[in-house]
């Protein structure tokens, strides 16, 4: 009888202390509210020394990435619990390390605010990195090293103004494929905020290449040996060409600084001071996951990522970059690719799927139709796109990290993007068929609508609030960028005022605002409110319905003294 | 985000008040610390710099108020409490994985995988593995030279062994012929110390186990020639012996144990002779290891003319249908296979029972270990309902599919033993590994009223390779 009571003893305290470890798990502690200026820049560009640089086996990594870490994070506790969590309003980790008080990612060397948060005309989506105009076409270029590893060949020149570019082709049978879309996602991550190189789409001729003399280079085989100009004879014979005997290639300028190798999705550079968050835990990381989504940029393995280490205005840091941009828009390395961005290289939840399922289910990726007569688009679509289930090749560690509040940082910055901005991104990768290009940005289009749909159903898109003479008003990103309408959509708000720890005095009851503003001097300023000095801050929560029920409220903190919009809670 | 929380007053309420109550830090966001030297001012105010009039107001550059220095989270109380004993206990496991990674990286560094899959110039290796079954584990290599003796033609020798003594050595030599023809020559020899008689007929028991040592050889030569599109006209001559003896001290009982004055005609005696063949094949199913349509068709005629004192002499006749066909899913495949086949002695010889037909590969009835059925006749049908369940990358490229199987089939005596009385059946289901070029190995688990076998191998029973050069039994022609 001892024996059993000491079991259901045994159980309770399991329970209890289950509730407890989950009941924690959801109430992540926040900051104390201060009235001082919002961060909008990190400090992460000191004057450092230069790190070691990295090369990490590829192989290594790969298995690291798609086994060992996804079992680290199965059988994380903290993520464990932290999931129980979930199922009462948690998220599965904590929030990103780097976001400001109004839940914006500030500028860094990882990432600058662009299109997000300020408004930027097509043109300059359109050139995006680029400081000019690409290789010097003018006299010919010199090759100065080959690649002959990889699907595709390709070889480094050096133009007039001796600047270097790699030089890449498309995949045998899909001329214009990668290079057009490797040069769209360039500029639609630049124009995000992400650090990329300056790819330009060339076309060039046999006589404006030579081969520098003395140029050592390794063969397929392994063997290193001077590179000749049957080698490069080689390389162009094994491309296609465009009908009048051009060859059309991605040129991809040399970043400048220093080499230092690539940076991991998960940890950090431990000999660079500036590198002081875990890269799975930055905003721009996580949030990288749906931009990829969003362009089906399905290779983001470790080495098509670059750190640089660069000088600026006399301090030296490292920069770091996104690169090889090849493999997106339903595109890959040998052409039109279905199970890209719909399955891991090895998915073993998608394999049990099938195994359990007994075939008896259809994948979505094998329910693609590809425009055929659209030679040079691949697998982009609308239909069965759904941000949330996207995959690259490999997982990833800051992927998995994903919350909904990063992915709709994530979704707001997409949703900035027009049409008009898409379809000059999609102008630079210069299709030869204007069909394929106006069906680019259309899928463009209608895929960043499906993601600002999913986020904005999930985190109220309520957004940029500002506070003059009394009156707090905001904008309603679902309306604004026609995700939802206007006629069915209400707002309705609450007000209290709240000491610096989030503590509140009485609360008002919900008001039905009557547009995008609410006067706080009607609404909060009565005679039961607390002072400004015990009660600096006034709280002010807002929900949106949109013909269903309330939405989850966005509570936006300002402070009573100077007016200012001092912090966000989503 | 709380919205959960909103729902569930009762919940929220216990969740914060054991919040408030924990001893937990309160996680660090981050910290907005006093300014070190800060981002450089841009000079230039513009949108695509991070600075300038945004949505939320005005951004300036870089300056003390607007920078801050941001930090990791601190880890909360309650999650180091069980995150540092589960790191410590786990740490073993962690080493693990980095001597895994290590030697993963040392493997791709010092280019040996590549070696082994793509090494350089004309040899390759191909790794063998076998495993379940009556031969037990086991594996070999097979060494090919893709130039022998001139471009197009190929040399392949193979050895390989397994724990249960199962041994061959193969050699096979293969030259195009003014490109509609195929010549091939081939030898090889082969020990199964652990070769398994029941008696004969299909109305066998499996108590009626006993075990002999059957040793094979051979050396011939065979032409395959181009007639039309995927239809050909094969011929060969082998010369092939066949022994039946004693079996090694491992397995009991002996025949001559079990079956004392009642052996059958063919032990301890080695029959030899030449086998002659002539038939067609109509092969027009894709070898790319997912075939979803076409077929292979083959009928072959064999005589068999012993030089051994035993004077054995017999026909041998063989029909097969193989067809692929495609279901409701692309690669999802219902792969048929269907054959008979029948020695008819010449007068009244009789043939000895290490040369009647039996189930091996690849003609299995794969609920049953080989050898447990034997006669002279042999009839199966078996099916395979396919499905993918992993492809990498692409979907024609390297991947694994998945599939149930069921055979059934009888050996016979006389035509009039082929009834339902007599037929076996057996199921199962299989894993098929493939490259995108082609079939690589299965791993298949079946199952009949006799018990389970599990085999894992590199050989396939549809699209089976025949022919000399790759070193398959000759004994009994299949």
């Amino acid at each position: 009888m001892d024996a059993i009571r000491f079991r259901h003893a045994n159980r309770r305290a399991t329970a209890v202390a289950l509730c407890a470890l989950t009941g924690l798990a959801v109430t992540a502690g926040e900051p104390p509210l201060r009235d001082a200026p919002v961060a909008w820049h990190e400090n992460d560009r000191a004057d450092v020394p230069a790190p070691a640089p990295r090369d990490p086996n590829k192989v290594r990594s790969s298995v690291d990435a798609t086994f060992f870490r996804p079992l680290g994070r199965i059988f994380h506790p903290g993520r464990i619990v932290r999931g129980i969590g979930s199922a009462f309003g948690g998220d599965h980790v904590q929030p990103a390390a780097n976001i400001n008080a109004l839940d914006e990612a500030p500028s860094s060397s990882w990432f600058t605010n662009r299109i997000g948060l300020f408004p930027m005309t097509p043109d300059q989506v359109a050139r995006g990195p680029l400081r000019g105009s690409g290789p010097d076409t003018s006299v010919t270029w010199t090759v100065v090293d080959a690649k002959t590893e990889g699907v595709t060949p390709g070889f480094t020149i050096e133009d007039a103004r001796g600047d270097r570019y790699l030089i890449k082709f498309d995949p045998p049978g899909y001329l214009g494929m990668t290079v057009t879309a490797g040069v769209i996602s360039g500029r639609l991550f630049h124009a995000a905020g992400y650090n990329v190189p300056e790819d330009i789409v060339v076309t060039f001729r046999r006589d404006r290449v030579r081969v520098r003399e003395g140029v050592e280079f390794t063969t397929r085989e392994g063997d290193e040996r001077t590179l000749t100009t049957a080698d490069l004879d080689s390389i162009l014979g094994s491309v296609e060409r465009l009908a009048d005997g051009r060859w059309l290639a991605l040129a991809s300028q040399f970043l400048s600084g220093e080499w230092m190798g690539p940076f991991d999705w998960q940890g950090r550079r431990k000999d660079d001071p500036n590198d002081r968050i875990n890269h799975q835990d930055r905003r721009e990381i996580r949030g990288l996951r749906i931009f990829s989504a969003w362009l089906c940029h399905m290779d983001t393995k470790q080495g098509n990522t670059l750190d640089m280490y660069v000088e600026e205005d006399g301090r030296r840091f490292v920069r770091h970059y996104l690169i090889d941009f090849a493999s997106t828009l339903g595109v890959g390395a040998l052409g039109p690719f279905p199970t890209g961005c719909f399955e891991y290289s090895f998915d073993f939840a998608a394999s049990l799927g099938r195994a359990i399922t007994l075939g008896v289910r259809q994948d979505n990726w094998r329910k693609l139709d590809r425009t055929e007569d659209l030679d040079e688009v691949g697998y982009f679509e609308s239909e069965y796109f759904n941000p949330k289930a996207f995959k690259p090749l490999e997982p990833n560690s800051a992927f998995a990290n994903l919350t909904d509040r990063d992915g709709y940082w994530a979704a707001k910055i997409i949703s900035a993007f027009s049409d008009e901005h898409l379809e000059a991104a999609v102008a630079e990768g210069r299709y030869r068929d204007p069909e394929a290009a106006r069906y680019v940005s259309r899928m463009l289009g209608e895929r960043r609508d499906v993601i600002a749909r999913f986020y904005f159903d999930r985190v109220p898109p309520l957004d940029f609030f500002a506070f003059d003479r009394g009156v707090l008003r905001f904008r309603d990103l679902g309306v604004e960028r026609n995700i939802y309408s206007a006629d069915s959509t209400r707002y309705r708000g609450r007000v209290a005022a709240v000491t610096p720890n989030r503590k509140r005095a009485q609360r008002s009851g919900w008001m039905a605002l009557e547009g995008m503003w609410l006067d706080l001097t009607a609404a909060g300023d009565t005679s039961a409110t607390p002072s400004a000095e015990s009660h600096p801050f006034w709280a002010v929560e807002l929900q949106v319905q949109r013909g269903g029920t309330w939405s989850p409220g966005v509570t936006v903190y300002v402070a009573r003294a100077s007016g200012r919009v001092i912090a966000l809670d989503r | 985000m709380r919205r959960g929380l909103r729902g569930f007053p009762v919940i929220r309420a216990f969740g914060l008040t054991l919040a408030a109550l924990a001893l937990h830090a309160p996680a660090r966001p981050f910290t907005l610390c006093a300014q070190e030297p800060q981002v450089p001012a841009d000079s230039a105010v513009s949108p695509t710099a991070g600075s300038g009039v945004s949505y939320w107001g005005r951004i300036p550059p870089g300056a003390d108020s607007t920078t801050a220095t941001f930090h990791n989270r601190a880890m909360p109380l309650w999650e180091g409490m069980i995150y540092w004993p589960y790191r410590v206990i786990t740490y073993p496991i962690k080493l693990i994985g980095i001597g895994i990674g290590a030697s993963i990286a040392y493997v791709d560094e010092h280019r040996i995988l590549a070696f082994l899959f793509r090494p350089p110039g004309v040899l390759r290796i191909e790794p063998d593995v076998t495993a379940g079954g009556l031969s037990g584990f086991g594996g070999g290599l097979a060494v090919r030279h893709t130039a022998f003796f001139g471009e197009g033609n190929e040399l392949k020798a193979r050895v390989y062994a397994t724990v249960n003594g199962d041994q061959k050595l193969t050699l096979g030599l293969k030259f195009p012929v003014a490109a509609v023809g195929e010549l091939q020559l081939g030898a090889g020899f082969r020990d199964r110390s652990n070769a398994r008689y029941f008696g004969i007929g299909p109305e066998t028991h499996f108590l009626d186990l006993s075990y002999y040592r059957q040793r094979m050889w051979w050396a011939g030569g065979s032409y395959a020639h181009n007639l039309t599109g995927d239809l050909h006209a094969v011929g060969g001559v082998i010369f092939n012996g066949v022994s039946a003896g004693e079996p090694d001290d491992d397995f009991h009982p002996w025949i001559t144990e079990r079956y004392g004055d009642d052996l059958p005609f063919g032990f301890g005696f080695r029959s030899e002779g030449f086998t002659a063949g002539l038939g067609l094949v109509h092969d027009n199913a894709p070898l790319d290891g997912r075939p979803t349509r076409g077929g292979v068709r083959r009928a072959i005629v064999t005589y068999f003319h012993g030089t051994s004192p035993d004077d054995t002499r017999y026909w041998q006749y063989r029909g097969e249908l193989q067809q692929f066909i495609p279901l409701w899913f692309p690669y999802h495949t219902l792969a048929l296979r269907g054959y008979l086949t029948w020695m008819d002695p010449v007068g009244d010889r009789e043939i000895p029972f290490q040369r009647l037909m039996f189930n091996d590969d690849p003609d299995l009835l794969r609920g049953f270990n080989d050898f447990r059925w034997r006669d002279r006749g042999l009839t199966v049908l078996s099916a395979e309902y396919r499905w993918p369940l992993w492809v990498y990358q692409y979907p024609r490229g390297s991947g694994m599919d998945l599939y149930f199987l069921a055979d059934v089939g009888q050996v016979f005596g006389e035509f009039n033993q082929i009834t339902t009385d007599n037929l076996t059946f057996s199921y199962g289901i299989g894993v098929r590994l493939l490259s995108s070029r082609g079939f690589i190995l299965r791993l298949e688990w079946s199952n009949s009223n006799e018990g389970s076998v599990f085999r894992l191998r590199t050989d396939q029973i549809f699209q089976f390779t025949r022919a000399l050069f790759s070193g398959r039994d000759p004994i009994p022609a299949r």
